[in-house]
């Protein structure tokens, strides 16, 4: 069952255009629309294709002009560059060898270079489609070794290796909690019909998008993925529960369901196997809360989406009060690798705990940032450093914050811990869906504590009393502290609530919530006692707390008086600038544009 | 076939339950009680409001017993230090967003804890008997000190937002004077005899009002008094035109027939002593006041008068002789009554005050009707010396003094100009500058003291003397009257429970919620639909009228002007505060309510509803009226609504809530742990728009 297929050759020519939604609101449908017409006239209207999203989304739209082996990257195309880049790879039919070898070396004054850099490190298995193939097209990913998987699964002698091979491979939840997949689906397979498969595509955390992405990039992958969960525990239904704010992401789904219908692989009778399986997609309303399993199903069954107290798991006891496994697009689109490659290959890569690889959305104070993905057991400093190309010249990096609103924050001495559910949840941050914003030394711990618990504090459902009030009350504290207003006893309270608020809600929204202040004030203490009791923000950060002030290096270039928006500093050219702190909004603007580091915040 | 059961431990003890059995479940059946305020017996758990957390070994989650399944071998611990903490701090963080007073503004303020709506409820409906009722379980000398009080409740009145806040001290005079003339006057009876016996030293307001409550437990009651008649401060401190004799002789009457026995012009020291009194009796109650003036700080303070001498010996039916001009010194309420007093003496009558009108400890009232009898008052003098005058007459040198700093009481602290010396020429000086108590005595006794008094246990009032206890003026130092009745009734409680041999607690501490201060809108809602009324006004004597005599000055109300009044009550206060769950638990677990005050919940009121009453700034979001809906099939029902903090019960699609709840609202309002739901209610000032059915007259 775990012969391994070949991977078909590339075609000889591709110019790949991303249009995901990242592509997309960065601009990428007239560039394909002057793809198309330049293609045309050259007569090769067979070589573009519209993919989804490697990961470098920052750098949309993204042009990849595949010849083989041969690569060719362009970012932030724009239409008027297409004609360049046609030109050069896109040699028009019936043109005579001379004339094309010729053109190739034709040079624009302003042309675009390819660029690359690495969007993975150790392995690419989730990923391994994304912004290669054409997510509309069945053919396409069945030429990649699509749904070989599944039709394996339908031989009854097979499938009951499924689940086997799963917890051999190691498999965890990608979801956050990391549960492990094959024991899950074991569970679900002892409990009685009629059962149901759910993807939770319902990706809440702000600047996480490792789902959207894949589900757009490559929707039969993860239709494949819920359709062998729905053969291996034995249920004919199943749903994609995917956010209403992807609407590319559903679309995509939707059209993934009709054509692996139409193809066979789902309906009454899988491939002539027998088999019903039926898949539909279900819209999330918005509630950052219907990501947890228990308010998913709820919503699933029409009701607010509201968690429950587990037990009864869902896989005892879920959608219409029966047996339901839900499992997160990342764990799904893992599923047809670790069949088609062997659970063996899979477990190879990762650590003794942690199999596989990650994929983590790479922000904040890195160079390069987006998707990547990472094999287990990679430390974080290698994530920062050889996939985000480390922090700005001068800047320090400070620390990572993992797993969004749910996570906390690794401090840079403890970047060498390994990608490892459980070696990342000894420093108390988490392994999380995939969230990964780094900070370096003007990013202030108590703002960015703050930020995350205000999210959170606005998606609690309202119903456990610790994580509605309590999630509130933590934020005032933080609030002031900010506003330099903190009182005696704030930082006692603030510990106090964080730890009950933890240990005393029912879903995993409200334990997680005060993970980003906990962490903060186990790692970055000293900053929270500076707030409170000097008044002071070290990282420059907080507004009621700093001033702003030019000091000698200045020289007297107004590029600060330019950028000010209130004209705080007074236009005379050849003086050093002065800041009225009167006017002064403390919007960073001067800082950031000036050349000589003239411009101090204390 | 029958299920095996599961066996599991809780707090140590062995359970056997079906399966499927909650935690809680399981403890009630073993008669183990752990809290909740969402659970509603008959309906799926809705596990939110936490209170009813426990502790299961190997988890570091508590977990909510009321939807948790004892599982096989579950250890579970239900009231652990961790697991009451969670559960208090979880009332606090409820408390910190709940918009509502379980107790009346007033009431709140009231240091007898009279529940003033409920006090004037019964009183707008034409139940003088009950309002009387009332008054006796909290406030004993009610007439008297709805002459005397400084009356905090009245200026905490929400109406004095709206118009004028209500005369509550004049409707309390009003009922407790009818009271005293009715045919069968409501007074309290004794309480079955429990052959304990209490010696209380002072016949003063907490002496007769522990004697009071004591009588009512069935203990009898001793009072020994130095003075030949009780009463105390309220008779020898206080003139007559401000409390009448008759009045307060009428409500030491009920105390003497209830059972009380007195032991007049008995002083302790000379007459008794403790060690006697406690050979005698199974508990004392010392309550023997502030009676020492002190002098005047200055050089020849002994030809002063002290005001207490000069007002006890006018109490006694004397006239001492003033001379023409006396000046009193102080800005006390001591002061005013003896300057009043010398005014009816025949004097001509100066104050003098070291700092100014804004610093008078007493009330502005007195100041205007002292200044109405002519009564004049220099502030910023503070006296010098005293010596005898070449004419016979005195001298009184005093010196300018300008505020400095504020002081230990929080008030500006006067300091002398220099070179700014004034004389006054006078007959008399009488030095009201405050009291204390008389401490040597009790120290010799062996009693503990503190720079005020006697030291006593605030919670009971218990002094280091076993058996002994103490309260009212002997412990705070001078203070006020109402304050020495609600001393009384804790003494007697406590008295009560240490003769009894139970543990000597006290009261218990009522934790109650509160309105941080109103905002425009919110007063704007609670005063939707009143109309304005001005206060009740009595009529009082003219000024040359009552300098003539010690007659009473202020008539009192009316029967047509105390039932208007009462009318005017908003019932403040919420009705469903006896049964609330929160204020329940919030007491048992001695949740602070302002721990983590921050923005809350507003005031609103739905009165939308035939049959409920709607505040949602009380609602805990415990989802029982959306489960009772659901389950009595409502079409629309309620739900809960928004998200994060903001979320709030309503009717599905912004529907009244009459919509919303068409079958169930009374069992919806049953089921409110707390009065945001709750059953429509009349208030007193609703009983004032009513048709002639309604119309009552009070009294006979």
């Amino acid at each position: 069952m775990t012969a391994p297929l070949e991977r078909p050759a590339a075609t000889p020519l591709e110019v790949r255009l991303g249009m995901g939604s990242c592509g997309i609101a960065n601009g990428a449908e007239p560039v394909w629309e002057a793809l198309r017409s330049g293609a045309r006239e050259a007569g090769r209207e067979g070589v573009v294709k519209a993919v989804g999203c490697g990961g470098s989304c920052h750098r949309e739209p993204l042009v990849e002009v595949v010849a083989g082996e041969d690569r060719s990257l362009y970012t932030h195309v724009t239409p008027e560059m297409v004609p360049v880049i046609l030109r050069r790879h896109v040699v028009p039919r019936g043109w005579p060898a001379r004339l094309r070898w010729a053109a190739r070396r034709l040079r624009d004054p302003e042309e675009p270079r390819p660029e690359s850099g690495p969007r993975s490190l150790g392995a690419r298995i989730v990923l391994e489609n994304c912004g290669e193939i054409d997510p509309r097209s069945l053919e396409e990913y069945r030429r990649r070794g699509g749904y070989a998987a599944l039709e394996a699964c339908l031989d009854p002698a097979r499938r009951d290796g499924v689940i086997a091979t799963l917890t051999e491979s190691g498999l965890r939840g990608r979801g956050g909690a990391g549960f492990p997949t094959g024991r899950k689906w074991a569970l679900a397979r002892r409990q009685p019909a009629p059962k149901y498969v759910v993807c939770n595509g319902d990706e809440g955390d702000p600047g996480a998008f490792m789902d959207r992405l894949v589900l757009e990039s490559d929707p039969h992958r993860v239709v494949e993925g819920l359709a062998i969960a729905a053969l291996a525990v034995g249920a004919e239904e199943g749903f994609f529960y995917i956010r209403s704010e992807y609407p590319q992401a559903v679309r995509r789904i939707a059209e993934a369901l009709r054509q692996a219908e139409a193809g066979g692989f789902l309906g009454d009778d899988v491939r002539g196997s027998g088999e019903r399986l039926r898949l539909a997609v279900r819209e999330g309303a918005g509630a950052f809360v219907c990501g947890e399993e228990t308010a998913l199903i709820a919503s699933l069954e029409g009701r607010r989406g509201m968690p429950r107290l587990r037990p009864p798991y869902p896989v005892e006891s879920g959608f219409r009060g029966r047996p339901t496994v839900v499992n997160n697009v990342e764990t799904l689109a893992n599923v047809p690798w670790i069949l088609r490659h062997g659970a063996a290959a899979f477990a190879r890569l990762g650590s003794a705990g942690s199999k596989g690889t990650k994929v983590f959305a790479l922000a904040g104070k890195v160079r390069h940032g987006g998707l990547v993905e990472v094999a287990m057991g990679i430390t974080v400093a290698r994530i920062v450093e050889e996939l985000g190309g480390g922090v700005a010249p001068g800047r320090r990096f400070k620390a990572v914050l993992l797993g969004g609103p749910s996570g906390g924050c690794l401090p840079a001495e403890l970047a060498h811990t390994p990608v490892d559910f459980e070696a990342l949840a000894r420093t108390g941050a988490i392994m999380g869906s995939g969230g990964l914003v780094v900070l370096d030394d003007r990013d202030c711990m108590v703002d960015i504590a703050r930020y995350f618990l205000r999210f959170t504090c606005g998606e609690s459902c309202g119903k456990c009393t610790f994580c509605r009030i309590g999630t509130r009350r933590m934020l005032e504290i933080l609030d002031r502290l900010c506003e330099g207003e903190g009182r005696q006893g704030d930082l006692e309270a603030l510990a106090e609530l964080a730890d009950r608020v933890g240990r005393t809600s029912l879903c995993g929204l409200g334990q997680t919530a005060p993970n980003p202040v906990l962490t903060a004030l186990r790692y970055f203490r000293d900053e929270f006692e500076a707030h409170l009791h000097e008044r002071r923000c070290p990282a420059g950060k907080c507004a009621a707390l700093v001033t702003y002030t030019i000091n000698d290096r200045c020289i007297g270039c107004t590029l600060c008086a330019q950028a000010c928006p209130v004209d705080a500093i007074a236009y005379r050219p050849y003086e050093i600038h002065e800041i009225d702190d009167a006017a002064c909004v403390r919007c960073d603007a001067c800082r950031e544009a000036c050349l000589d580091d003239a411009v101090e915040v204390h | 076939m029958a299920e095996p059961l599961v066996r599991a431990t809780l707090d140590g003890r062995e359970i056997a339950v079906a399966r499927g059995t909650t935690i809680l479940e399981a403890a009630r059946g073993v008669g183990v009680e752990i809290p909740t305020l969402c659970h509603v017996e008959g309906l799926e758990p809705a596990s939110s409001c936490f209170l009813c957390c426990v502790q299961i070994e190997g988890r570091r989650q508590l977990s909510p017993a009321c939807a948790m399944p004892v599982a096989e071998g579950m250890v579970i611990v239900s009231d652990s230090a961790d697991v009451r903490a969670s559960r208090r701090t979880a009332l606090e963080l409820l408390l910190s967003d709940h918009a509502g007073d379980c107790v009346a503004p007033c009431a709140a303020r009231c240091p007898a804890d009279l529940d003033i709506p409920d006090f004037l409820h019964p009183l707008a409906a034409g139940g003088l008997g009950d309002a009387m009722d009332v008054l006796w379980r909290r406030l004993p000398l009610a007439g008297s000190l709805g002459r005397i009080c400084p009356r905090l409740c009245e200026s905490h009145c929400r109406r004095s937002h709206h118009d004028e806040g209500l005369a509550i001290g004049q409707l309390h005079r009003w009922v407790a004077d009818r009271n005293a003339r009715a045919t069968r006057p409501r007074e309290p009876r004794p309480g079955a005899p429990t052959g304990f016996s209490v010696g209380i030293v002072g016949a003063g307001p907490a002496g007769l009002s522990a004697a009071l409550f004591l009588l009512q437990h069935g203990h009898a009651a001793t009072l020994y008094d130095a003075h030949s008649r009780p009463g105390g401060m309220l008779r020898y401190g206080i003139p007559a035109y401000r409390l009448p004799r008759e009045a307060l002789d009428a409500e030491i009457d009920v105390v003497r027939r209830l059972g009380a026995e007195f032991r007049l012009g008995a002083r302790w020291g000379e007459d008794f002593s403790l060690a006697q009194l406690r050979a005698r009796h199974d508990a004392v109650f010392l309550a023997i006041g502030a009676q020492r003036s002190r002098s005047l700080d200055c050089e020849g303070a002994a030809l002063a008068l002290d005001a207490l001498t000069l007002l006890a010996g006018v109490a006694r039916g004397e006239t001492p002789d003033l001379g023409r001009q006396a000046i009193v010194v102080g800005g006390g309420n001591t002061a005013m009554d003896a300057a009043r007093s010398a005014v009816r003496l025949g004097a001509e009558v100066r104050v003098v005050y070291r700092r100014t009108e804004r610093e008078m400890p007493c009330l502005l009232e007195e100041v205007r009707d002292a200044r109405e009898e002519g009564v004049e008052i220099d502030f910023l003098v503070a006296p010098e010396r005293l010596a005898r005058g070449p004419g016979g007459g005195l001298e009184l040198v005093c010196r300018r003094t300008a505020l400095g700093e504020p002081d230990a009481s929080g008030r500006r602290q006067p300091l002398p100009v220099p070179g700014s010396e004034t004389a006054y020429r006078c007959d008399t000086v009488v030095a009201a500058t405050g009291q204390r108590v008389a401490t040597r005595l009790p120290e010799s006794e062996g009693l503990a003291v503190t720079a005020r008094g006697i030291a006593a246990d605030p919670r009971t009032l218990a002094t280091n003397l076993p058996g002994v206890f103490a309260g009212g003026d002997a412990v705070l130092g001078a203070d006020l009257a109402v304050r020495a009745v609600a001393a009384g009734r804790l003494a007697a409680t406590a008295i009560d429970q240490y003769v009894r041999g139970a543990a000597v607690v006290g009261l218990d501490g009522q934790v109650d919620s509160a309105f941080e201060p109103l905002d425009e809108t919110e007063l704007a809602e609670l005063f939707r639909g009143i109309e304005r009324a001005s206060r009740a006004a009595t009529p009082r004597l003219a000024a040359q009228t009552r300098v003539r005599s010690f007659a009473e000055v202020d008539g009192g109300l009316s029967a047509e002007a105390a039932l208007r009044e009462a009318r005017r009550c908003l019932s403040c206060g919420c009705s469903a505060a006896a049964g609330c769950g929160v204020r329940r638990y919030a007491t048992e677990y001695q949740a602070d309510p302002t721990r983590f005050a921050g923005v809350r919940r507003r005031l609103a009121r739905d009165e939308s509803h035939p049959e409920v009453s709607y505040e949602p700034g009380k609602c805990i979001l415990c989802d029982a009226c959306v489960r009772i809906a659901r389950q009595a099939s409502e079409e629309l029902g309620v739900a809960l609504v928004g998200r994060g903090f903001q979320v709030a019960m309503g009717v599905p699609f912004g529907g009244p809530l009459a919509d919303g709840l068409r079958r169930a609202a009374e069992r919806c309002a049953a089921a409110c742990p707390t009065g945001a739901l709750s059953l429509r209610r009349e208030r007193a000032c609703d009983l004032a728009g009513c048709g002639g059915s309604r119309l009552v007259t009070l009294g006979s």
